[in-house]
């Protein structure tokens, strides 16, 4: 397994936002967690990643582990990311921090170039991160993510900000990089239909709890209206869901 | 890739080039008239005595307060995520303005003469020390706080300029109720001067500011990480708390030392690393030694206009940084900030 969470609680503030949550990943799934805004995607995700330590178990590929053995085998991108005064090449080499010593090798140096071809980020690569568009850094905290060879890759609404053709260039990237290389792929995202798109399992949260898991079939106008509280037409297309607002 | 590293190249070459044109200028020019050759000669045999104890401490003096300044406020902006951020921004020189006040006023510790045209300290150790004192009191508050309560780098910005204005109202306080003679040498200490450090002093600035580049510059990939939201950070191995107080503790060390030997000099720690931001690079691999550079030349530039510009009088430092530092900065912010 790649990923096992236990009993997995969390509160902020004795406020409780994650309840007793538990489920497997398998390597080279990839699972996306639906839910409406408050239902605990982005918690779940952090709490999976280290940056918010949870009751319960989340263990990676069997171990408890924490720091930079933690970081070597997941990877993490945030919804939002600060950007600074660094370029598209010093980011993607910061994926590289938890591998290398005291400075980067030659072997870092060549994944970050490898990044850079897959992620189609050449012509950037040494612009300033400042100057780029919101899709641009997002493909950019994607690349730095992937250029740390993860074994894991979390994901919060990765296609945020991105136009519909980056957003199905990246889903797809993803879909093939964890077919490929067997990298576990967990992503929060509020697009249901990207989600019934490129999903092997979907995680579907409501206040804090699963409400249901599984393939596309969890996709029902019936969960949709238990759990988003709005009604829907579902149309299913070529083995996908469309998923219609209701009259 | 070609122009990004042509770039860094050329700003070193630059950098290596002012510092030693700066050097030799200040070692050459002075009030004390002396040819190029009379000044080797005095550095080589110590006579005539001007040139090894008054022009080359004040100039190794100007060096490493540059350097350690501007590379407290490169980490400090780094950490605290805030472009205003410097070791000033969080109290240090209120601080030591208060501690020095405080040493003078009720310690009868440095009454300063104004002997021709420099300063005499009565007690020489007593004021330093007590500046030292000051200007920790606001990082252990600052400290503290977000020990205990894990306060944002916002709040801890918010917290230094609360303890900032502290200690001037406790400076005020005494000097409004002092004579005149000694609210003019608190005055006078206020101004910074890179001639009143002794090759002892010097020596420990020395000290203070290799240990501290030292760890820096071991740290310079977690400043890369910084940058990025600290979710991010933490994701990619480093613990953002530890390495915020490591760097907090050791840039505000670093420079009250500097303050309580020479007094306050403002702007160095602004101007360096921000214009190395701007002009060069971010990536803090290179930032780290390059505004380190860069604040050395500066300091070392606006100490020798200030005492050259009037034959007779030399301008603290001070007053020189923040005259050519302000325009700089703001044509820089016009060019090139986004």
């Amino acid at each position: 397994m790649s990923i096992t969470v236990k009993g997995l609680s969390f509160s902020y503030n004795s406020k409780p936002v994650l309840k007793n949550l538990s489920f497997d990943v398998r390597a080279g799934e990839v699972v996306f967690i639906v839910g409406p805004n408050g239902s605990g995607k982005t918690t779940l995700l952090k709490c999976i990643a280290g940056i918010l330590k949870p009751r319960g178990a989340v263990l990676v590929e069997g171990l408890n582990l924490s720091g930079k053995d933690l970081a070597k085998r997941l990877a993490y991108v945030p919804q939002r990311s600060d950007v600074a005064f660094l370029t598209v090449f010093d980011i993607i080499l910061l994926g590289r921090k938890p591998h290398m010593g005291f400075r980067p090798g030659k072997e870092d140096y060549e994944v970050v170039r490898e990044v850079i071809t897959l992620m189609d980020l050449d012509e950037l690569a040494f612009r300033r991160v400042d100057e780029l568009s919101g899709g641009e850094v997002q493909k950019v905290m994607i690349a730095r993510a992937l250029a740390q060879k993860p074994r894991i890759l979390l994901l919060d609404e990765p296609t945020n900000n991105l136009d519909v053709r980056n957003q199905i260039e990246i889903m797809r990237l993803i879909r093939k990089i964890a077919k490929e290389s067997g990298i576990s792929v967990v992503s929060t995202m509020h697009d249901l239909n990207l989600a019934s798109l490129y999903a092997d399992r979907i995680l579907m949260l409501k206040d804090g709890e699963i409400f249901a898991e599984g393939g596309l079939e969890v996709l029902t106008k019936e969960n949709i209206r238990a759990v988003y509280g709005i009604d829907v037409e579902v149309v299913r297309f070529n083995g996908k869901a469309v998923i219609l607002p209701g009259e | 890739m070609i122009e990004y590293s042509r770039r860094l190249r050329n700003a070193e070459i630059l950098l290596i080039a002012v510092l030693v044109s700066s050097f030799l200028f200040a070692l050459f020019i002075g009030p004390y008239d002396l040819t190029p050759k009379e000044v080797i000669d005095a550095l080589v045999t110590g006579t005539p005595p001007v040139i090894r104890s008054v022009r080359l401490p004040r100039i190794v003096t100007a060096l490493l307060v540059g350097a350690s300044l501007a590379v407290s406020g490169a980490v400090m902006q780094c950490i605290l995520r805030n472009p205003l951020a410097s070791p000033f921004t969080l109290g240090i020189s209120q601080g030591a303005a208060f501690g020095a006040a405080f040493a003078i006023i009720y310690l009868g510790a440095g009454v300063l003469h104004r002997t021709g045209e420099s300063l005499t300290i009565l007690n020489p150790y007593l004021v330093p020390f007590f500046a030292f004192l000051g200007s920790l009191i606001s990082v252990f508050v600052i400290l503290m706080l977000s020990k205990l309560r894990n306060l944002s780098p916002e709040a801890m910005i918010l917290a230094g300029v609360a303890m900032a204005s502290l200690f001037q109202a406790a400076t005020m306080l005494m000097q409004y109720f002092t004579d005149d003679v000694k609210v003019a040498s608190v005055v006078f200490w206020t101004f910074g001067d890179m001639g009143r450090t002794t090759w002892m002093e010097i020596f420990l600035i020395f000290l203070a500011l290799s240990f501290c580049l030292l760890y820096f510059i071991m740290r310079r990939m977690d400043y890369n990480a910084l940058t990025l939201a600290d979710e991010t950070a933490i994701s990619l191995g480093v613990n953002p708390q530890r390495v915020r107080m490591e760097s907090l503790l050791l840039a505000s060390f670093l420079t009250a030392i500097c303050v309580s030997f020479t007094g306050i000099v403002g702007f160095i720690g602004l101007v360096a690393p921000h214009s190395i931001r701007i002009a060069v690079t971010g990536d803090y691999r290179y930032l780290i030694p390059l505004s380190t550079a860069f604040g050395a030349a500066l300091l070392l530039i606006a100490d020798t206009f200030g005492r050259t510009i009037l034959m007779t009088v030399a301008i603290p430092v001070g007053i020189v940084t923040a005259f050519i530092g302000a325009p700089t900065f703001i044509y820089l912010l016009l060019r090139g900030w986004r």
